[in-house]
C-alpha cells in the first residue's frame, strides 16, 4: 500500500491536491481536493449586479469571458431582459465567448497535454529550417525545460519525426493563441478581461472593417485547426490507443448548451447551438432541469448549511471540519457525480445527430478502431476538445456574417428593487452556472458553480466519489515513481489549476539576494 | 489600457495578479496606480490579470527594450519585503515539482513567450512579498505601506531606460 500525492502548485498554496491509494499496481482510493477557499462570492455582496460581470472575470486567468457570459446571463435574467438581446448582441458575444473557447483548447492540447505524449528532447540538436524547433534545441541544450516539465520519462511513445512535428506545432501554437486573443478584441475591446458584454447586449459597434478583420484571424486558426491541431490529436491518439480506456469516470455527461442561436427565452436558452443536455453511459440524451443541481458538503470545508441548490445556498467556511478534505463543494446533478466539458457537448451532439460532429466523432473513432464506449475516456476527453474547436471555428464564419453593421447591439434595462437571475453556460472547460440574487438594486448573494468544482469536487453526502474520483479508481499504475497515468488522466479534465494564486516562487535563497529597500 | 497591435512601444511596465486576492493582486494595483501619474507617453501600462502567458505573447513582434514586471513574489523575506531582479541577467527559474501539472508559472510563461518571438532588451522583475492572499479587494497594511516606494522604484525604472 502507498500513498501518492500530485500536488500541481508548488507554491506557497496549493489550489488542487490529487491524493491517490495504491495496492498491487491499482488504485484503491482516490481524493481530489480544492486547497484554497473558493469563497469570494462574498465579496460581491453589496455591489451593483453589472460589476458581477467585471469581477468575476477576474477568477479565472483561462476561462474569464465564459464567466462574463454566465454572469450577463444572470443579469440579463433579473433585468428581464433575457429574451430581448437583440440578434447584432447575440451574435458577438457568442464571438468573444467562441474565442475563448478556441485558445483555451489550443492551450490544452499543445501548452499543458502534449508534453505528457510528446518528447520535446526529441528537439535536442536540431539545426534545419524550423526557427522554433531551433529555440527549443537551444532551450533543451541549456537544460531549460521549465514549461515541458515534468516530463514522463519513459513512455514516450512516438518516433523522432513524430515528435519534431509536434514541437514545431507547439512553438506555432503559441502564435495561434495570440491570433484567437487578438481576434476577442476585436469585438471584446480588450484582453484578458474583455469589456463588451453587457446586460442587454454588447457595447461595441460593429463595422465592415471589423468584420472582415474577425475573419481574416479566424481563417489563419482554422487553417491551423485543419492542418495541425486535429492531425497532431490523431497522430497522438494512435500511439495511445490504449488510452481510450484510461480514466473512464462516471459515464454521465451534462451540458447546459452555449451560443444561443436564438433570443433566449429560459435558463438554457431556446436554441444553442450545443443543446443542453444530460448524456448516460449509453450516450442517450434527456432533458436538463436546473432545479435537479445541488451542492453537497459533508466532505467540504463548508457549514453543512451551505448545501442544496445553488439559488438560495450560501457561502460559510468552515475549515478544519471533522471529515472534510476539500475546499470545492461536490456538485451534484439528481444527486449523481456528473462530468462537464467539451466531451459532454461532443457526445451531446452525436446523440442529437448534429452532422458535423457525428462525420468527425465517426472519422476518428474509425481511425482508432474504437467504439462510441471508448469516448468516456482520456482520449476521449482530448479529441471532443479537437473536434469542438473544429466545428466551433467553422461556426463563427456564418456568425460573423450574420451580423448587421448599423441595427442595434444592446437593449436598455434597469436595475430591478428585487429580483433573483440565473445564468447557465458552458465554459470550455464544461458547464458553468451563475446564481444571482438582488435586493435594494445590489447584490444580496452570488453563487458560481464551476466547471472544476463539477470534476474535481469531493465525495457526497452519500460518499460517493466525484467524475475524476472515479477516472482515477481502479487506474494501474506501471511505476509509482512516475505516475504518468494519473497525470494524463487529470489533466483530461482540463481542471482549473493555476488561475487563483498567481505568486512568484522562485528559490527562496537566491531571490532573498535580491531584496531592496 | 492596451487594445493590441496599435501602438509603437519602448518600455512596458506589466502587473499581474489576481486582484480579487488580496495581495495577490499588487501588481496590478501597482499599474493602477502608475497609471494615475503622468507618464511619458512611450510607457505603456498592462494590466495583465492572471493571463501572464497571453500579455507575454501580446507583446510579441514588437521590440520592446524594457519590460518591467510587478508581481507578488514569495521569497523568504517578511511581508511587504520589496524585490528587484533583472532576469535578464541572472534568469529565472521555479522549482520543477516532479509531479506538478505544468502548472503555467511566470518564469515559463517568458520562456515560452520567447520561443514565440518576444524581443526584450531587458526584463526586470519588481516583487513584493505577499501577507496575505484570501477573496478581498484590499491588500493587507504591509503591503500597502510599500505601494507608495513600489510605485517609485517603478519609476525609477522607466527612467533608467
Amino acid at each position: 500500500m502507498r500513498k501518492i500525492v500530485l500536488d500541481p502548485l508548488t507554491r506557497v498554496e496549493g489550489h488542487l491536491r490529487i491524493e491517490v491509494t495504491v495496492d498491487n499496481g491499482e488504485v484503491k482510493d482516490a481524493r481530489t481536493a480544492g486547497t484554497l477557499f473558493r469563497g469570494f462570492e462574498i465579496i460581491l455582496q453589496g455591489r451593483d449586479p453589472r460589476d458581477a460581470s467585471r469581477m468575476t472575470q477576474r477568477v479565472c486567468g483561462v476561462c474569464p469571458i465564459a464567466h462574463a457570459t454566465a454572469s450577463t446571463l444572470a443579469v440579463d435574467d433579473a433585468y428581464g431582459v433575457a429574451d430581448k438581446i437583440p440578434d447584432n448582441g447575440r451574435l458577438i458575444r457568442n464571438l468573444i465567448l467562441g474565442a475563448n473557447f478556441l485558445q483555451s483548447h489550443i492551450l490544452h492540447f499543445y501548452h499543458l497535454a502534449a508534453p505528457d505524449y510528446v518528447d520535446v528532447a526529441a528537439a535536442a540538436g536540431y539545426s534545419g529550417p524550423d526557427a522554433g524547433l531551433r529555440k527549443v534545441a537551444e532551450l533543451v541544450a541549456g537544460g531549460e525545460l521549465g514549461p515541458f516539465i515534468p516530463r514522463y520519462e519513459g513512455d514516450y511513445r512516438l518516433t523522432k519525426e513524430q515528435n519534431l512535428a509536434a514541437v514545431s506545432h507547439y512553438v506555432r501554437a503559441l502564435e495561434m493563441r495570440r491570433k484567437a486573443h487578438e481576434m476577442l478584441t476585436v469585438f471584446g475591446g480588450r484582453m484578458p478581461h474583455e469589456v463588451a458584454i453587457m446586460v442587454g447586449g454588447v457595447t461595441c459597434t460593429p463595422t465592415d472593417d471589423k468584420i472582415a478583420a474577425f475573419l481574416a484571424y479566424l481563417s489563419d486558426l482554422r487553417i491551423f485547426i485543419d492542418d495541425c491541431y486535429l492531425p497532431d490529436v490523431l497522430m497522438v491518439a494512435k500511439a495511445y490507443s490504449d488510452h481510450a480506456e484510461l480514466g473512464t469516470g462516471c459515464k454521465r455527461l451534462l451540458t447546459y448548451g452555449v451560443f444561443d442561436q436564438k433570443p433566449k427565452t429560459g435558463p438554457l436558452g431556446e436554441e444553442r447551438f450545443f443543446a443542453p443536455g444530460l448524456i448516460d453511459a449509453d450516450l442517450k440524451k434527456s432533458a436538463v432541469d436546473p432545479g435537479q443541481i445541488t451542492e453537497a458538503v459533508k466532505n467540504s470545508w463548508f457549514d453543512d448549511s451551505c448545501a442544496g441548490s445553488p439559488a438560495t445556498s450560501s457561502t460559510k467556511p468552515s475549515p478544519g471540519k471533522d471529515g472534510a478534505y476539500s475546499w470545492l463543494k461536490a456538485p451534484r446533478y439528481g444527486g449523481q457525480p456528473t462530468e462537464v466539458g467539451p466531451l459532454a457537448r461532443i457526445a451531446g451532439a452525436y446523440a442529437d445527430g448534429k452532422p458535423q460532429v457525428t462525420a468527425l466523432v465517426d472519422a476518428v473513432l474509425s481511425e482508432l478502431g474504437a467504439t462510441p464506449a471508448h469516448l468516456f475516456s482520456v482520449l476521449g476527453r482530448v479529441a471532443a476538445r479537437a473536434i469542438e474547436a473544429k466545428v466551433v471555428a467553422d461556426a463563427m464564419a456564418d456568425w460573423a456574417l450574420a451580423i448587421k453593421p448599423g441595427e442595434p447591439t444592446i437593449v436598455d434595462s434597469t436595475a430591478p428593487d428585487e429580483a433573483r437571475g440565473v445564468g447557465m453556460s458552458d465554459a470550455a472547460r464544461g458547464g458553468v452556472g451563475h446564481w444571482l440574487e438582488v435586493k435594494d438594486k445590489k447584490i444580496a448573494n452570488y453563487q458560481l458553480v464551476v466547471p472544476t468544482t463539477w470534476n474535481l469536487g469531493p465525495r457526497d453526502e452519500n460518499d460517493v466519489p466525484g467524475p475524476a474520483e472515479q477516472a482515477l479508481l481502479g487506474t494501474r499504475v506501471k511505476d509509482l515513481e512516475n505516475p504518468f497515468e494519473l497525470g494524463r488522466i487529470v489533466r483530461s479534465f482540463d481542471p482549473c489549476l493555476a488561475c487563483a494564486v498567481h505568486l512568484v516562487t522562485p528559490r527562496g535563497r537566491e531571490i532573498a539576494r535580491f531584496k531592496v529597500v | 489600457m492596451r487594445s493590441v497591435g496599435v501602438d509603437t512601444r519602448r518600455i512596458v511596465v506589466l502587473g499581474i495578479g489576481n486582484a480579487l486576492l488580496g495581495d495577490e493582486g499588487l501588481g496590478v494595483e501597482a499599474v493602477r496606480r502608475l497609471s494615475a501619474r503622468g507618464l511619458p507617453a512611450d510607457v505603456e501600462l498592462v494590466d495583465g490579470g492572471t493571463s501572464s502567458l497571453d500579455i507575454l505573447l501580446s507583446l510579441v513582434g514588437e521590440k520592446v527594450s524594457r519590460l518591467v514586471i510587478v508581481d507578488a513574489v514569495s521569497g523568504g523575506e517578511a511581508p511587504g519585503a520589496i524585490y528587484r531582479v533583472d532576469l535578464s541577467e541572472t534568469g529565472l527559474r521555479g522549482e520543477p515539482g516532479e509531479l506538478s501539472l505544468h502548472d503555467l508559472r511566470l518564469p515559463d510563461s517568458l520562456r515560452m513567450a520567447e520561443l514565440a518571438g518576444l524581443d526584450c532588451d531587458t526584463v526586470v522583475l519588481l516583487g513584493v512579498e505577499p501577507a496575505r492572499l484570501e477573496w478581498e479587494t484590499k491588500l493587507s497594511p504591509e503591503v500597502e505601506s510599500k505601494m507608495d516606494r513600489l510605485v517609485e522604484l517603478v519609476m525609477e525604472e522607466v527612467d533608467r531606460c
